[in-house]
């Protein structure tokens, strides 16, 4: 469904992977090795070299914000636009309903974001995130700041979008959650992208 | 218009402004007595130099002169504005942003200045003309730098907020909307 090819900034590239549609993906690596920087060249949020397809049409044939709505990132640590939690959200969407599943409770919805916690801002950007356009989410550390219980509930949210055949690109540097989560390991170390046998 | 001539008392008033503030940091002890003495003497000169190629300027009267001299005023504004910049834009813009900005609104404001209430004859008359655009570029340059110098800031430290809408597929527009007016004020 989507397709890589000789990526290349900075000094990670030329590299190039796939992803199916319902398939995770894990990516693995030392800090500093390009791992976000990947993440970011496959939203197009910074200038690189390659190109990405999805279903067959490139993204750079393609106006920037339509690709990003498909093929969406959530850096590790998401920035804020708005002082209002809710104002980070779709105003078509339930927000109360949909927080108790990420383990945050519903009145959250009336609270400042100075309010929530690195873990809860963690869920929340993940939750922002999900809308009916993206076909690919890419994740940035998606659970790095959450204890095991909050950690279970993100899991199973994003085994849904799998389910509904959303692809996961999940940078972790939990081999167990690599494990339990993508079909398929990637690490990025020396500049280069290698499949890892499990 | 009838021309306001100083005299050289009114000059030694200026001057005497100037020996009060060194004083003042001698007094103080603000180690910037040096600066202002040579800023001072510094000022001097260039004036005496302008003056110099104005009187020919005002002589001649040739609009083509007149033009040279108004494009080297708004060049060194772009200039200034754009060394007054803790963050540029990459390129061109660096200095473009400012220079285009800057000429836009010193151009309509002098000629509104100009068709509305001056009406000098020649319009292009320089004992008008000149100090007329030169007031208005002084404080177009000093608004164009202070804004432009909160926007970039602003996107600046906005950077997370502004990607993160980016990311989810905003246009560069809504991204922006965080570095708008109202949050540059804080700035």
């Amino acid at each position: 469904m989507l397709e890589a090819r000789s990526l290349r900034r900075l000094h990670l590239g030329p590299v190039g992977f796939t992803l199916e549609a319902g398939e995770c993906v894990s990516v693995s690596g030392k800090s500093g090795a390009g791992k976000s920087l990947l993440l970011r060249m496959v939203a197009d949020l910074d200038p690189h070299d390659g190109d990405v397809t999805l279903d067959g049409a490139p993204c750079s044939a393609m106006a920037a914000p339509a690709w990003r709505r498909m093929v969406t990132y959530v850096a590790a640590d998401a920035g804020w636009w708005d002082d209002r939690v809710a104002a980070h959200f779709a105003p078509d969407i339930d927000l109360a309903a949909l927080l108790p599943q990420v383990g945050i409770p519903p009145d959250a919805v009336a609270w400042p974001v100075a309010r929530l916690s690195t873990g809860e801002r963690q869920r929340l950007a993940l939750l922002r995130a999900l809308r009916p356009a993206n076909r690919v989410l890419l994740l940035d550390e998606p659970t790095s700041g959450l204890d095991p219980a909050n950690s279970v509930l993100v899991e199973a949210l994003l085994r849904a979008r799998l389910a509904a055949g959303t692809a996961i690109l999940m940078v972790t540097h939990d081999s167990e959650q690599a494990a339990r989560m993508a079909s398929h390991h990637l690490e990025v170390r020396d500049g280069e992208l290698r499949e890892l046998a499990r | 218009m009838s021309p306001t001539l100083l005299g050289y008392g009114d000059l030694a008033i200026a001057a005497l402004l100037i020996v009060l503030n060194a004083a003042l940091s001698l007094w103080l002890d603000l180690g910037l007595t040096r600066t202002v003495l040579v800023a001072a003497a510094r000022a001097v000169v260039q004036l005496l130099l302008v003056g110099l190629v104005l009187r020919t300027v005002f002589a001649l009267a040739s609009p083509l002169l007149i033009g040279a001299v108004l494009l080297v005023m708004l060049l060194s504004a772009s200039y200034e504005i754009a060394s007054r910049q803790e963050r540029r834009f990459a390129g061109f813009w660096a200095y473009g942003i400012g220079a285009a900005t800057t000429m836009l609104a010193t151009v309509l404001v002098t000629a509104f200045a100009l068709a509305g209430t001056l009406r000098p004859d020649p319009w292009y008359a320089p004992q008008v003309l000149v100090p007329l655009a030169g007031i208005i570029l002084g404080n177009v340059m000093n608004g164009v730098s202070v804004s432009l110098n909160a926007f970039n800031t602003a996107v600046v430290r906005e950077r997370p907020a502004i990607e993160a809408r980016l990311a989810l597929g905003a246009d560069r527009y809504a991204a922006l909307k965080p570095c708008s007016a109202a949050r540059c004020a804080a700035a």
